[in-house]
């Protein structure tokens, strides 16, 4: 299954609750769905954020595809230059908040998400996607960032 | 390409609804529902009005919060940030695992007081 959502916040929690009901119907086990329901929302969250820095109106993508468990793919379409792991996740952290994409120092980096919150102390979410899937992967690209998220099903 | 229709959230339910009450010096917070990125925004202006409202030592009950993800977390960190900044204090009745999780997932275990109870946490002040 494939959703492309306008980069609104308010949408989120329904990416969420279709996550979560095909989670259930591939069969993952309970105690993932709790993780699979919030790294889902915190990949989305960061890429409806990404949208709205990069100033576009165009749809995060996020594709769920089951099997022998579920993989969950967030795009956005904030242009950054390529990069894999550890990497990509230092461009995202640089990139947060700063509407040119450039690196920005820790004084000036505002919060994640729009511009209601000043409070910039905000966990690094990509540290916390990856402490809650069994795999994650993270590219960056001048197309944007995909976010791939994997929970492998018990037997 | 046309542009996006305008979806009007503000008129949807906001699934998030706070409870106040005093008890002795503290201010308790109980919260029902999901805080996300779109709910979020409420309980942080409900604790920047305590905050104005000069109170200052706030316990904040997630005991019946379904779900809580990073924004809610901010808005936390905020909220003790500014209680602080009064030499006030801020603490959080949690008990459920799977809120906990994203806790300790994030570190932040060691910067909230968490308590297993409101009356633990006023105690514990």
């Amino acid at each position: 299954m494939t959703l492309a959502i306008p980069p609104q916040s308010g949408l989120v929690r329904f990416v969420r609750l279709i996550a979560v009901a095909l989670a259930r119907l591939n069969g993952i086990e309970d105690e993932s769905i709790d993780d699979i329901r919030l790294a889902t929302g915190e990949a989305c969250n960061r890429a409806v954020a990404a949208n709205r820095t990069a100033a576009l109106d165009a749809p995060v993508t996020v594709e769920i595809s089951g099997g022998r468990g579920l993989v969950v793919t967030v795009r956005d379409r904030q242009p950054l230059p390529p990069a894999n792991g550890m990497q990509a996740a230092d461009l995202l952290r640089q990139s947060a908040g700063d509407p040119d994409g450039a690196a920005a120092d820790d004084s000036s980096r505002t919060s994640w998400f729009d511009d209601l919150f000043d409070d910039s102390v905000l966990p690094e979410v990509i540290g916390l996607i990856a402490g809650l899937a069994d795999d994650l992967t993270v590219q960056t690209g001048p197309a944007g960032t995909s976010v791939t998220m994997v929970w492998r099903s018990a037997g | 390409m046309p542009s996006l229709p305008n979806l009007d959230l503000e008129r949807t339910a906001v699934d998030l609804s706070l409870d106040t009450r005093t008890q002795g010096e503290h201010t308790v917070v109980q919260i029902t529902g999901e805080i996300d990125v779109y709910t979020a925004p409420k309980l942080r202006e409900a604790l920047i009005d305590l905050v104005n409202g000069g109170h200052y030592h706030l316990v904040v009950d997630v005991e019946r919060v379904e779900f809580l993800d990073s924004t809610g977390l901010g808005v936390l960190v905020g909220g003790l940030k500014r209680v602080r900044a009064h030499d006030g204090t801020l603490a959080v009745v949690c008990t459920q695992e799977r809120l906990l999780k994203i806790f300790r997932i994030t570190g932040l275990t060691k910067v909230f007081s968490i308590r297993d109870s409101v009356d633990s946490a006023v105690a514990g002040s």
